[in-house]
Order: C-alpha cells, then structure tokens, then sequence
C-alpha cells in the first residue's frame, strides 16, 4: 500500500527530476530508439516486411541484401524488426491506456462508495484476478478471435482489476483529506471530486504502475504472438516471428535470436524506466 | 481465529463458483458454435442444426450453464452421452459421476482420459521448479537485504531486473540456443519420449532453467524488500543492543518475521507458474497440461478448454485459501 507521503512527496515534478535518475535515462534511452525507428520505417531503406525473396530462403543468415537475415518465407528480419514496432508500440499503449481508464474509473468509484458499489467491484476485481493471467489471456482469444483490436479488449480485462485495486486504495486515503472536504463544502458533485480533486493526486504511484504495465504488455503481446494467438499474420509481430523461427532454431538460431533480442531490449526500457522512476519516488 | 479461515473459505468458493460462469459465457461466445465443433468441419448446416436443437443450444446463457453444472456435479447425464445422437460417445465411467467434463472433440475421449496424465506431467515440472525455486530466491533475497547496496546486492536487481523484462518463451530459445544447438550437451525439446537418444532426465533440465529464471529474480527481490523493512524495526535494534550475535539476530528474530509478507508472494507465484507453464510447454513440446490447454484453445475444443481452465482455478484458488492458512501460522498478529 502507497502512503500519503509518498503521494504527496512525488507531485512536484517527477518527470522533470528524470534526468537525475542514469536507469531511468537508460530505460528512456531505449525506448526512444525504438520509437524513432518506428518512425522512421516508411523513409529507411528497407525491403517491404512482407516481401519474400525466394533466392535468400537457401541461405537465410545475416548477408549484404539482408544484414540481420531473412526468416523461413524469405522476408527481411531486419525490415519486419522495424515495422513490428510500429505494432507493438501501438497496441502496447493503447491496451494499457485504455485498461487505465476502466480500471481508474472502477477505482475511483470503490474508492468513493463504500458499500455496494465497492462491494460489487471489488468482487469482480476478485474474480477476474483469480485466474492465472497466461490462461485468462489464451480463452479470452480464443473466444473472441485473434486480433489487434481483440488484443486491447483482452489487455482490459484482464488489467483493468489491478488497477482498480492500486486507485481504489488511494482513493480511500485521499477522499479523508481536507481538500476533499473543503470540496464537500463548496458542493462540488462527485465526478468533480473524483476527476480534479481525487485523480490527479493518484498520479505518483500509477506513473511507475504505467510503465511496469507497459513492458508486461509486451511481454504479453509477445507471447500471445509466441501462442499463435497474436496478431494475424502476414502483419509483423515480434512474437510471431520468433514463432515461426523456432522450429529452425537448430539451423538457423539466430532467426530466433533477433527478435528475441528486440523484444527483450524494449521490455527492459520499459522496466528500467520504471525502476528510476520508483527509486525517484522513494529518495524523497 | 478459524472464524476468518471459514470466512476466507467461502468468499473463495463463491468466486470459483463466479469465475466458473465466467469462463461458461466466454467459451461459449466463441463464434464457432457448440453443435459445429461437436461435429466437425464437414457437416452439413441441416445436421449442425438438428444438433443445435436437440442439446438446447438456443436456451438463455443462464439456464445452460445450470445444466453444465449439473452434469459436472454429476447430477445429470451429458447430453451428447446419448446412442439416439449417433456421435459415438460413450463415457466409461458411467452416465452420472462427479467431474464429468464432457467429450474432447480435440482428442475425440472423455476429457477425464487425457487431462489428468497431463496435469500429472505439469505438476512433475512445476514442483521441481518450485522445489528449487523457493530456497533460491530466499536464499538470495536475504543475502542481498542483509547488507542494501553491497555487491551481492547490486547483482542481485540487476539480474532481476533483467530477467524480468524476458518471457518465458526468449529465455527458453536463448537457453536452447545456447545448450541445444551450439553446446549440444542438452535436448532442445522435452516430449518425454524414450526414443529421441536424450535420457528422460535431461529432457527436464531446460524447462525448469526456463522457469526457475523466469520466477526465481522476482520472488528474490520480494524477500529482498522485506528482510530491509524488518531489520529496521525496533525489536532488530533491541535485540542488537542487548549484545546478541549479528547470526543470532538474523536468524532468530528477523527471519521469522521478513518471511510473512513472501510467503503470500511465493505462494501467489503458484498463479504466475500456471502461465509460465503453459508457455515453456510449448517452447520444448513438452506434453503437459498448459499445451493442452493451448492446443485445445487453437482447435477450439470447448470441453477441454472449460475443464483446463476450471481445473487451473482450483489449483490458484487453493493456493489463495493456503496462503491465508499460512498467514495465520506465521503472523500472530492475525491471530488474536
């Protein structure tokens, strides 16, 4: 459980004190190189992501016309690298943010009112957080079908109790302090509270939340991908591809290696990030 | 009190009970129908609608949920257990019994044939896992929350860190990689199977390694976490300045109380080697219950996936009420 002090404590600026912090930094470092060659995907020198070379199947390694190779239906490795994070750095923090929004809101509501409204939350919350989440995730896609869209939908549901449980938490701290009462008194309504008065003071904690979330996501993606219940194909997916290479991989290990490597890197941006912002936070 | 055991008891049943609707409504949203999977690809819409009608399908969710429950509680007879169908199936057990998971149309037996030799091979895995697991990550979090900021524990979060931020399935082609295909000296795939030339034991090493990496970092720094927040507590300085052994101390005084909180987390990582499970099985082949559970979820075999999945709830669910047992052991303060 967060404290009020460490609420209190983190609001002036977190994210401008970032550049103390060398992990953070790292983290961002990362990540920031990944978005901007995602970016930049359209404008790089690539081969199409889906464009087979028929010749390069014979010899898939790393050469001069493909640098990281090519994977089992003669695509470029490096070219789908590229473009598969475009996906994953959209559909990563699409699902967290949207999980964010339902699972705040569940929690600022359990949080406000105590009784049957909590009660009811809480008990989905309960229900939906007693199942191993891999196995949440695989029935979830495959009832509804594998796809990006389907991917966010299942990301919510499966989040968004967590974070109900982090918000209504705070919730219930924040809504005992005199800010809150003084809004009482002006006769505020209670989405006013709850949106200007309660929420912006959960932001400390759930900034390091987001981030831990956001690499779990891709994890996540990853290994739905890696499940085959990823986003359908002939799309670029990290996961997805190391799918595909696995069953060469004592031919041709590094088919696998390379996108394992990507999705590793971006995860541990993400975690790194998390970490420097969490040390932030408590070294005040 | 036992009253807060009994109370704890019920609200679990009660969520396995909601959990169970649950995973009913959402495996039979699937937009492929009950009546076509039964049935298979190639029949006809007129057949796939007889059998739509005679099981009922058209009924409200509710009310076929009731009755799936009947029959799993072994109240009912499964209703596609009935020769004027003409599907062949019989269930060997008799019509009614407790546990009557309905028919794999996957494997084409009664769910009750496959699913438990592979719950068995799971749980040989997991326990191993688990087995080396637990002392590890104790072993290594006390070491590192002894002294913050040594060596040990520098190494220790970064490891963690890093280690965190892989699934399941990159450790498992980095560790095959590394020991399958370049060294040679392990299996690359673990099917359990006699004739591949790799003995049985050997074809367990890389999924543990996957697993016992995969887990061991996080539970460490759990330990970790704790065993700093109990050593500053005042009974630590009393029992230090009544001049006994820094051993002593450690091990008399702060252990008992650092291995409260981890002892949730170690046991609530029983829910987290559930879905690691089902991935390193599919990494190495392994014929375990989380493949089956895959397998059954990408053929869209709806009886196995309701009793994987119930089955995966009972085991957390048991694992929750088992922690709080062991809350109530260890933590006095619970108790008065």
């Amino acid at each position: 459980m967060v404290s009020i002090e460490t609420i209190a404590s983190a609001r002036p600026g977190l994210l401008k004190r970032l550049p103390s912090s060398p992990v953070a930094m790292v983290g961002l470092g990362i990540i920031l190189f990944w978005v901007v060659l995602a970016l930049l995907a359209p404008l790089l020198p690539l081969p199409s992501p889906t464009a087979q070379d028929y010749v390069a199947i014979g010899h898939p390694g790393p050469s001069w016309s493909h640098l990281l190779g090519v994977d089992p239906l003669g695509r470029d490795t490096l070219s789908r690298l590229i473009w598969g994070a475009r996906v994953v750095l959209v559909v990563a923090p699409v699902s967290v943010l949207a999980a964010y929004a339902v699972g705040s809101a569940m929690g600022l509501a359990a949080g406000y009112y105590p009784g049957l409204v909590d009660g009811l939350i809480s008990r989905i919350a309960d229900v939906i957080l007693a199942f191993p989440v891999v196995v949440l995730y695989v029935v979830l896609i495959a009832a509804v079908g594998a796809s990006a869209l389907n991917i966010v939908v299942a990301v919510v549901v499966a989040s968004a109790p967590a974070i109900s449980r982090i918000v209504r938490g705070l919730t219930l701290q924040l809504v005992r302090q005199d800010f809150v009462a003084a809004a009482h008194l002006r006769r505020e309504s209670a989405l006013f509270i709850l949106v200007v008065e309660v929420l912006p003071n959960c932001r400390g904690p759930l900034i390091t939340d987001f981030c831990l979330r956001l690499g779990y996501t891709v994890i996540t993606i990853g290994t739905l991908g890696f499940l085959g219940l990823g986003i359908p194909p002939p799309a670029p997916d990290w996961g997805g591809m190391v799918q595909q290479a696995t069953p060469m991989l004592t031919v041709y290990p590094e088919m696998a290696l390379f996108p394992v490597l990507a999705l590793v890197s971006l995860v541990l941006g993400f975690n790194l990030l998390a970490d420097g912002l969490n040390e932030l936070a408590r070294a005040d | 009190m036992p009253g807060f055991l009994i109370r704890r008891a019920f609200a679990l049943v009660l969520t396995f009970v909601a959990a169970s609707f649950l995973v009913f409504a959402v495996t039979q949203f699937s937009p492929s129908d009950v009546a076509r999977e039964t049935l298979g690809a190639y029949a006809l819409p007129e057949q796939v609608q007889l059998l739509h009608d005679k099981l009922q399908l058209g009924d409200p969710l509710i009310v076929r949920y009731v009755r799936w429950a009947a029959v799993l509680l072994g109240l009912r007879k499964d209703p596609l257990d009935n020769p004027a169908l003409g599907l062949n199936v019989v269930e060997p057990y008799g019509g009614r019994f407790f546990g009557n998971f309905g028919y794999s149309t996957l494997f084409r037996v009664p769910v009750n044939n496959i699913i438990w030799n592979r719950l068995g091979n799971t749980a040989i895995l997991a326990g191993i896992a688990f087995a080396i697991i637990v002392p590890l990550s104790m072993l290594l979090g006390i070491l590192a929350g002894m002294r913050p900021g040594s060596p040990v524990d520098r190494l220790l979060s970064v490891t963690s860190i890093t280690m965190t931020s892989m699934p399941e399935y990159a450790i498992g082609v980095i560790l095959a990689a590394l020991f399958a295909v370049w060294l040679k000296v392990l299996p690359g795939t673990s099917p359990l199977a006699t004739g591949t030339g790799w003995g049985l034991p050997s074809q367990y090493v890389l999924p543990v390694a996957v697993l016992v990496l995969y887990d061991s970092g996080y539970v460490a720094r759990m330990v970790r976490a704790s065993m700093i927040d109990v050593l500053g507590r005042p009974f630590i300085r009393t029992a230090i300045l009544k001049g006994l052994s820094r051993r002593h101390v450690i091990l008399r005084h702060a252990l008992r109380n650092a291995m409260i909180a981890p002892f949730t987390v170690i046991l609530l990582q029983v829910n987290w080697l559930i879905g690691g499970v089902v991935v390193t099985e599919t990494v190495f082949a392994y014929p375990g219950f989380g493949q089956m559970l895959l397998q059954a979820s990408l053929f869209g075999d709806i009886a196995l996936i309701e009793a994987a999945t119930l089955v995966a709830l009972v085991v957390a669910i048991s694992t929750q009420l088992l922690s709080d047992v062991g809350y109530w052991l260890l933590d006095p303060q619970v108790r008065a």
